[in-house]
């Protein structure tokens, strides 16, 4: 049974097939990113009472805390899509893994210019080497090292290798460097958002809006991805013909 | 094992012109430093051990694309990679020769420089044998990435996302010359010997996996 | 030399892609002790493709390379205990004398070949590889070539930039090679120096674009 399903999930491999599912999932995808981040910032933003401390800046938070989980996720998605390519060789993998990297990027400088406006007006200053921050500039440098690597490389195949390695070891790196930086520093910054444990959580009237704002800019990202991936797919084909 | 170290050490020694410019370097960065903070004694020490883990990542960081690519783009490496001597085995011969060509003439030198830069000899004994302990992963983690971008001739790329590699390093290196602990074996200090123990290790053989990636 | 035992080496539809497009199509041929093929064809049509391949230089291929009747791709071992390797690229270290040269390659190799014997036989210089002519450097480069001691030879254009001298000698080194068992695969512009060897044109094995 288990097996059947994975034989599924693994002939969307395919270029064919996932250009086909890739039109039927991104414009839902690209629905829900909107029916959700439109109606979710409205709420967040203009219906919630402010913050007793940090008044109305506090309602970053909904356009942070998403940047920052998409940030992290998406390193660990190209982590797993790059392992799919060295290991099973579907293509689409590999472009995957590339073309979600530059929203990885984009979500990185979000996080961060959001948390810098965010901690100018609560901390007084737009920068700390905070742990947290840290792990963060150094999350961008190897979300660069990746980019530069890939655009380095003048046979395809060899670049998507190359960079797959690159970043699967990369991750490790990163973590390796987060632990350390945490290890010196305990720092500023608060403690995690969200979690699976209901009692340390935010309160309710900004847990919901934050939710709807967090599959919000999911949806977003899969939309991205899959158009990219589309392009760039046809992008290897056109590249193949001339 | 021997012989191979033997024989890479004879490649050096004929061209081996990195080497001075290495030890130049590292020498003229300090000075850098040094003439940044100049006649402010208080900075100059709080920021010597700082300075002397960046030069050496530096001069390390330079010297890098004689590891493997000069062998790639000559063709050596073709011969090396069917030879009866396994390729991992190779690597690692070649980045231990990196290591005490290039980077232990910068330890060695080290002591001198510090001094100048008025810390205690106490701290300086400390800082070189932190060093020696914790460089080995420099040149390790160099020769891996420098595998990874063998289709890329630039240096300069390879400079630029070798960085990343080293912040853990680097992190731990300046924590341990700046800690206060006496004891070798405290916990920031094991950290810093897993590190290199966990780059020599797992270099050698990511290395050999991405040139095989690169002649694909 | 030791006595070769019986050696073949066979490749079954072999196709070559560089970057998803497919330079050489469906290439068969098969060799046993004391056969050589030449390989002709113009330039850039995958000469040199084709030996890397065999060679394990270049991954993206399909179809099979047996060696003594073994898949390489399964057992790629094979390669290092049978294939001894001489490309289009000198690949020396220049700042090395060819002595140090060859002693280099004696210890990748493990081989007990005698240094100075393969120097006299090649005529080789003194100073710096630096300093050397290419035909020089193919010179030393073809001794590596006997220090390897392999039984499966693959030649990227082994006589070009040789004197007539040099050829005549690396002639006769084949000759012995072929009749000591071994085998070998040469690209080459002037398949006539390699009598009784067998031959393939590689101008029809032009591949087609392949499909997305």
């Amino acid at each position: 049974m288990e097996n059947r399903l994975l034989n599924k999930f693994w002939k969307f491999s395919n270029p064919v097939l996932f250009k086909k599912l890739a039109k039927i999932i991104s414009p839902l995808a690209g629905l829900i990113a909107v029916l959700t981040i439109i109606p979710g910032l409205v709420w967040g933003v203009f219906f919630t009472s402010p913050d007793y401390k940090q008044m109305e800046t506090v309602k970053i938070i909904f356009i942070h805390v998403p940047a920052a989980f998409l940030a992290i996720n998406i390193y660990l998605m190209m982590t797993i899509t790059s392992l799919v390519w060295l290991i099973r060789r579907h293509f689409v993998s590999a472009l995957a893994a590339k073309s979600s990297a530059m929203i990885g990027v984009t979500m990185t400088i979000v996080t961060i210019i959001t948390g810098s406006l965010w901690g100018s007006s609560t901390w007084g200053t737009y920068w700390v080497w905070d742990p947290r921050l840290t792990s963060f500039a150094i999350l961008l440098c190897f979300y660069v090292g990746y980019i530069l690597l890939w655009q380095s490389i003048k046979s395809l195949e060899t670049a998507a290798s190359v960079t797959s390695l690159f970043c699967i070891v990369g991750s490790v790196f990163a973590l390796l460097s987060r632990y350390i930086v945490f290890f010196i520093d305990q720092g500023l910054h608060q403690g995690p958002t969200l979690s699976l444990d209901q009692e340390k959580n935010i309160d309710n009237s900004y847990y919901f809006p934050l939710i709807l704002t967090m599959v919000g800019f999911s949806s977003l990202f899969v939309y991205l991805v899959l158009v990219r991936t589309t392009t760039e797919l046809y992008k290897y084909k056109l590249k193949l013909i001339g | 094992m021997l012989n191979i170290l033997r024989l890479e050490f004879l490649l050096i020694l004929r061209s081996g012109s990195h080497v001075v410019l290495a030890f130049s370097f590292f020498l003229f960065f300090m000075l850098l430093f040094a003439l940044s903070t100049f006649r402010d004694n208080f900075i100059l020490s709080g920021i010597g051990l700082t300075a002397v883990w960046l030069s050496l990542l530096m001069s390390t960081l330079l010297t890098l694309n004689k590891v493997i690519h000069e062998d790639f783009e000559s063709g050596v490496l073709d011969y090396l990679l069917i030879a009866d001597i396994p390729i991992e085995v190779t690597l690692f011969c070649k980045t231990i020769v990196h290591w005490i060509s290039v980077v232990l003439p910068l330890l060695l030198i080290t002591p001198i420089v510090l001094l100048t830069f008025q810390i205690s000899s106490y701290n300086i004994i400390k800082t070189v044998l932190i060093l020696l302990l914790g460089s080995p992963s420099l040149s390790f983690l160099g020769t891996m990435i420098s595998c990874l971008t063998l289709s890329n001739r630039s240096s300069f790329l390879l400079t630029t996302i070798t960085i990343p590699f080293y912040f853990p390093t680097l992190l731990l290196g300046v924590f341990c010359s700046s800690s206060t602990t006496t004891n070798l074996f405290a916990f920031e200090y094991l950290l810093l010997y897993a590190n290199t123990l966990f780059t020599v290790v797992l270099s050698p053989y990511i290395s050999s996996y991405a040139i095989k990636l690169n002649y694909s | 030399m030791e006595k070769i035992k019986k050696i073949s080496i066979s490749i079954n539809s072999l196709s070559c892609a560089v970057d998803g497009k497919v330079i050489l199509d469906d290439i068969n041929f098969s060799l046993t002790s004391g056969q050589s093929i030449t390989i002709t064809g113009r330039n850039g049509v995958g000469k040199t493709l084709l030996l890397n391949t065999i060679m394990g230089f270049k991954a993206s291929f399909r179809g099979k390379i047996f060696i003594n009747g073994g898949d390489l791709s399964s057992n790629p071992s094979n390669r290092q205990e049978q294939i001894g390797y001489f490309g289009h690229k000198a690949s020396l270290q220049i700042g090395l004398t060819p002595r140090e040269v060859l002693n280099y390659w004696k210890a990748f190799y493990s081989s007990d070949a005698i240094t100075s014997d393969l120097i006299k036989f090649w005529e080789l210089p003194n100073n710096a590889v630096e300093n050397c002519s290419k035909g020089q450097r193919k010179r030393i480069a073809l001794a590596r070539l006997s220090l390897m001691q392999r039984n499966i030879w693959v030649l990227d254009e082994p006589t070009t930039n040789l004197d007539p001298v040099g050829k005549e000698k690396f002639l006769e080194l084949h000759t012995l090679h072929l009749k000591s068992g071994g085998l070998s695969i040469i690209t080459t512009h002037e398949p006539e120096q390699f009598k009784k060897s067998k031959m393939i044109n590689l101008d029809r094995y032009r591949g087609n674009l392949s499909q997305c």
